[in-house]
């Protein structure tokens, strides 16, 4: 993305210092529009953010809100002018959690929620390279050939690798070798170095791009730091992890509370499967499986906890993603509250977003229809329910830097910087200074706005 | 004839509540009444019979003590005699204690100011004579078109007088107008064309293109008009007349911060929208097509410096501008830098539609300035906005929204300046002061608008951001000089729209004054008063206190300075009638003597009794019905009170309260409606009068040894009924706590 606007060094004031006369005054700042990046928000999911008349309702119900510097009311000029700058060095973004309370009482329809989506998606893209893969994760259309990219690259990878003869037949202790020639040539070893590979590339591009966002971070917050010196790092990371497992943040979304439990479903269901490919990935070395024949058994410990993790996998994506189709009638019943049909959509979610339940899910379903057939030895399809497990899983590693499945990045990072620095959201600061009765916030139903 | 009737309810608890035995033998007593009824429901059929039957005996007044006509309507045309309603109910016994011996007394005295205004007020005479059916629209833009349209439909001869060559005004200059049908969405082209050929094709309307009003004499009705044409001047009778001047735009060259004057690629919205008829948009400088076109909103408007108030118009002509250009260029950039964009109303339609291009580039924020670069670059400094506090915008054409000021004129200083001239013509004392007003007010003498051979100045008087003032919250359309309306721009920065309706409610308000001054009857705000007041000249003093005080320029002057009356102009209002330290003006219903009358007619208890009489003079429009429906709500207050209708603050004579202080009231208290720059004052001056009046009465009272604070204003709203009688309790006490009036008894 083109940089358009000149140094940015104090758009987000957070001093209580601001007004304190500089000695000098500065340079006027340039502001020029940028037009490709509105075009490109406006494809991906910012379609009505061009109806913010900036009246600050989103910032008056947003519970992330700082004090001096509306979210997401400035972030929504911001992207009607495609000022990208100012967008990819916000932290607020990364803060959100898309409770979409702005998007329920926004009086133009102007989706907010919808439009920080955008504009995390905006910032994972800016931050990522190589920007022609970064712009193939985006849009449908690159879907189509990073999954036959990486069903090439697994058929590529088992042919070159049949000289060496190393068989999934040889690990499982010399059991039946497999009947479909084709099939057999998907050996853990190749596995684990394809994986293995692809996974250093994610980290590579994600590593790369939280070390950019953070300058850009430092750059911008802290000309004006709210504190003197800096939380410790492991407090900083300690607080940061909390907020992660814990899931906190979700809960004070008035209009998406739920996704809380669905989302810790999807977290924790990750979890579990990784550590047990951790254990699979590691089957030779690792003492505490030798010994063991492959396939595991359905009583074995670890093969019981990813079957559960997987289920926990598959029921979050479910309740996030029927959540998400459910939007409209629970946030506008009777589709009464809007005046301004087709303007005033409910969201059901950009594509980002369902290309990343998608993916999760059918690694999952994959994984569990290869796992059935497995067990009833259905051996004509249980190869091509594994080569599609197996694609599946390397397109979800292959979009991971570039999806927005990245947020499990960028947003711990932006938790860290924030816990760091001490920047407290207007919910804290409403915690601590007021009484607890009022502390109690009621929460109204849309058709209860005033 | 049969004396005074008098029929007295008993429903509504008044009959439970009263002695109705003790009213009856207190209105037998009373001088000229005749027969005295009690009737237990009046509103009954039984009750109407009652009336029908009092009514055909032919008294020469009927007094009905019940509630107020306001909440009830009793009698009908049947009964031709004056009807006095007194309202027992609300006054006396639903906000007072039932079965009390003061509010026996308080309806009593109500009773009895009833029966004294009865046998006192003489039977009004209208004042009818010819008028002339023709309406003279000043001003040939949109509103004047639709007012002339208007009238012209309603059958009414129309004279429309166009200063430009041609009709249209501003909307000749106007190709395109922001939507005005739903979905609001879509420019339009204009509907001048349309418009002035409907207009010129109506056998009943003239048009004088070209040409000025000279000078405006006579009244509603009856007005001498004199027009300078290109051939010379015309003169012609018109009954109403309607000011459709429109505005000039706010002038950019008292902006030197936005640019204007230092770069020709600075304009306004009325340089552009000539700029964008023309075809692509080019920046004057050098020619080159303005790619980049910024809109700095509220050039000089909600400015205490400039224009204080929102022009609402500009915001969709930007809109409008906006789109215009992207349509022309489908590649350039429109910036909108707003303090906050109106688009009031459905017309919200169509900022959205702008909202819509993605090349529309909005913010809020205020423009410092605008920096012209050596090389002639333009930038807008923004301040204030979430842009930030201090960003520049670079541009290739910055346009200024500038505001609307009416055109109107300046009466005031018109009317000094022709005072002074007068006064140098005359010779005598003051010649150095008068030369001097000349010098400093000479650059107005061509400015005058309709040139009004009026005691008060040849225009209309303007309010504190320049518009012809009138009572604007009820009213639309009014002015301070009856039969004068104004319509469009000059009376409020309008859009088309508003225009056009603004030119049918004048016009219909033009026709409504010919057809009152054809009764002769009084226009807003009390329609449908036929008399006018009467001067006993004999005893006139020539003040001028009547001619300087009319708030409607109703009286002229002689060469002797004696008042002459024009009666359709009169409101009826009274404030002549408060003015007068001669007391030589009364109305047959309302005049010095039936008023201190009725002060006169409440027994004052001595004294030793320990209780109190307060006099309320009570307004009207606002206070009088807040009263009323206090009690309607059963709102309690003191019962030592005495209240009596006045037709306005202004229209209290002091001597009412000499009189009060005099007779022994404890104190006086004036409820009026709030005066000031906002003044809500149905007749604009009143409660300013009273306010300057009632520091003399307190002097006067400090001379008598009395404490000033027995005289008070209080200032009602309408809305304020029910607060209203905790002020009074207040006043009461704080009476009580200065003792009883020493001349009581005296």
């Amino acid at each position: 993305m083109v940089p358009s606007v000149g140094d940015e060094t104090t758009m987000v004031k957070r001093s209580p210092h601001r007004d304190s006369a500089p000695a000098k005054k500065p340079r006027p700042k340039r502001v020029v529009p940028d037009r490709e990046v509105v075009r490109r928000l406006l494809g991906s999911g910012g379609d009505a953010m061009g109806q913010c008349m900036q009246c600050a309702t989103c910032s008056a119900v947003c519970e992330l809100t700082p004090d001096d510097a509306p979210f997401p009311r400035k972030e929504m000029l911001w992207a009607q002018w495609g000022l990208v700058d100012r967008l990819v060095s916000d932290v607020d973004i990364w803060l959100c959690h898309e409770c979409h309370d702005c998007t329920v009482r926004c009086p133009r329809g102007a989706r907010p929620g919808d439009v920080m989506a955008a504009l995390r998606q905006a910032c994972v893209s800016h931050y990522s390279f190589p920007q022609g893969l970064a712009r193939a994760a985006a849009a449908p259309a690159g879907l189509v050939w990073i999954v036959l990219a990486s069903a090439a690259l697994l058929a590529a990878a088992s042919i070159g690798w049949d000289a060496t003869g190393v068989t999934v037949a040889e690990l499982t202790g010399g059991g039946t070798r497999i009947a479909i020639p084709f099939w057999t040539r998907f050996p853990h070893g190749l596995l684990i170095a394809l994986f293995l590979t692809v996974f250093a590339f994610d980290v590579a591009v994600l590593g790369l791009g939280m070390r950019r966002y953070w300058r850009a971070l430092s750059a911008t917050a802290l000309s004006a730091p709210t504190r003197a010196t800096p939380n410790a790092w492991g407090q900083s990371l300690r607080a940061a992890l909390g907020r992660i497992v814990w899931h906190d943040d979700f809960a004070s979304c008035q209009h998406e509370a739920r996704r809380r439990f669905g989302h810790g479903l999807v977290v924790y269901g990750t979890v579990g499967l990784m550590v047990v490919d951790l254990w699979v990935v590691t089957a030779r070395q690792n003492p505490l499986l030798s010994g063991l024949v492959y396939p595991l058994g359905l009583a074995d410990p670890w093969k019981l906890l990813a079957n559960l993790a997987g289920v926990a996998l598959v029921m979050g994506c479910v309740m996030m993603g029927i959540e998400r189709l459910r939007r409209r009638e629970r946030w506008f019943p009777g589709g009464k509250w809007s005046g301004l049909e087709g303007v005033r959509r409910a969201p059901s979610g950009t594509y980002g977003d369902w290309l990343l339940l998608g993916l999760i899910s059918t690694v999952v379903l994959t994984g569990f229809v290869t796992e059935g057939l497995h067990l009833f030895r259905v051996d004509e399809l249980r190869y091509a329910a594994y080569a599609a497990h197996l694609v599946s899983v390397t397109t979800l590693f292959v979009v991971l830097p570039y999806s927005k499945l990245a947020h499990l990045a960028y947003r711990t990072l932006a938790f860290l910087f924030v816990e760091r620095y001490g920047l407290r959201r207007r919910a804290a600061v409403r915690a601590e200074t007021a009484p607890a009765a009022s502390c109690a916030q009621p929460k109204l139903s849309p058709q209860e706005v005033p | 004839m049969s004396g005074i009737a008098v029929l007295l309810c008993e429903g509504c608890e008044l009959g439970s509540a009263l002695d109705m035995g003790a009213l009856t033998r207190l209105a037998s007593g009373q001088q000229g009444v005749g027969t005295v009824k009690s009737v237990p429901c009046l509103c009954s059929e039984a009750g109407a019979d009652v009336l029908r039957e009092c009514a055909s005996d032919e008294p020469s007044a009927m007094v009905l003590g019940a509630c107020a006509a306001r909440f009830m309507p009793l009698t009908t045309k049947d009964c031709r005699c004056r009807i006095e309603r007194v309202a027992l109910r609300e006054l006396a016994v639903w906000s007072h204690e039932a079965r009390h011996d003061e509010t026996q007394a308080l309806a009593g005295d109500y009773l009895r100011m009833g029966l004294i205004r009865a046998l006192k007020s003489a039977a009004p005479e209208p004042d009818v004579r010819e008028v002339e059916r023709t309406v003279l629209v000043v001003g040939g833009g949109a509103a004047g078109i639709a007012a002339a349209l208007a009238a012209a439909g309603a059958g009414y001869r129309v004279v429309v007088v166009e200063q430009g060559a041609e009709l249209g005004g501003w909307l000749r200059e106007t190709k395109r107008l922001p939507p005005s049908r739903a979905p609001y969405r879509d420019l339009e082209p204009s509907p001048l064309d349309s418009l002035v050929n409907e207009l010129v094709s109506l056998p009943l309307v003239t048009v004088h293109a070209g040409a000025t009003v000279a000078r405006i004499t006579g009244e509603p009705g009856r007005f001498e008009v004199e027009l300078r044409t290109p051939g010379g001047t015309t003169a012609l009778r018109a009954g109403g007349i309607v000011q459709a001047t429109g505005f000039t735009p706010y002038d950019a060259n008292r902006l030197p911060h936005l640019g204007y004057g230092d770069s020709p690629d600075v304009v306004t919205t009325f340089e552009l929208e000539r700029m964008l008829a023309a075809g692509p948009v080019c920046r004057p400088s050098n020619g080159q097509p303005a790619r980049r076109i910024a809109f700095v909103q509220c050039a000089g408007s909600r400015d205490p410096a400039h224009l204080p108030y929102c022009s609402t118009v500009c915001c969709r002509t930007t809109l409008k501008q906006a789109l215009w250009a992207r349509e022309i260029d489908p590649d350039c950039e429109a910036y909108v830098v707003a303090k906050d964009l109106r688009s009031p109303g459905v017309h919200e339609a169509f900022y959205r539609r702008a909202q819509e291009d993605p090349l529309v580039f909005f913010t809020k924020g205020e423009v410092r300035r605008v920096k012209v670069g050596k090389s002639g670059s333009l930038s807008v400094e923004i301040t204030g906005g979430l842009l930030g506090d201090d960003v520049e915008l670079p541009a290739d054409l910055v346009v200024l929204a500038v505001g609307m000021v009416p055109r109107a004129s300046n009466n005031d200083a018109l009317r000094e300046l022709s005072d002074a001239r007068a006064a140098l013509a005359k010779g005598g004392p003051g010649q150095a002061a008068a030369e001097e007003t000349i010098r400093r007010l000479e650059v107005l003498a061509d400015t005058g608008t309709l040139g009004l051979g009026y005691r008060q100045g040849p225009d209309l008087p303007l309010d504190r951001y320049g518009f012809p003032d009138s009572h604007f919250i009820c009213f639309p359309y009014e002015t301070r000089r009856t039969g004068i309306y104004t319509a469009g721009a000059v009376r409020a920065p309008n859009d088309l729209e508003a225009c056009c309706i603004d030119g049918q409610g004048a016009a219909l308000k033009a026709i409504q004054a010919i057809e009152h001054a054809a009764e002769g009857l009084a226009m807003h705000p009390r329609w449908g008063d036929v008399a006018p007041p009467t001067f006993n000249l004999q005893r006139c003093t020539q003040c001028k206190r009547c001619t300087e005080e009319c708030p409607f320029g109703t009286l002229d002057e002689d060469e002797r300075c004696t008042p002459k009356l024009n009666s359709t102009r009169c409101r009826r209002c009274g404030i002549c009638l408060g003015a007068c330290p001669e007391r030589i003006i009364s109305f047959p219903d309302y005049s010095i003597d039936i008023v201190s009358t009725l002060v006169k007619s409440v027994p004052i208890p001595d004294e030793f009794e320990e209780s109190p009489r307060i006099l309320v003079f009570a307004c009207e429009n606002d206070a009088y019905p807040a009263l009323e429906m206090a009690g309607l709500h059963r709102h309690t207050y003191s019962a030592y009170v005495r209240v009596i209708p006045v037709r306005c603050l202004g229209s209290v004579n002091v001597i009412w309260i000499a009189d009060a202080m005099a007779m022994g009231y404890d104190g006086v208290l004036l409820l009026g409606c709030k005066p000031g720059d906002d003044t809500q004052c149905h007749f604009m001056r009143g409660s300013d009068l009273m306010a300057t009046r009632s520091e003399n009465v307190k002097q006067k009272l400090t001379q008598l040894a009395l404490e000033d604070e027995r005289v008070r204003i209080e200032y009602v709203a309408i809305t304020d009924f029910s607060t209203l009688g905790g002020r009074i309790d207040a006043f009461v006490e704080r009476i009580q706590e200065i003792g009883l009036n020493p001349f009581k008894d005296v």
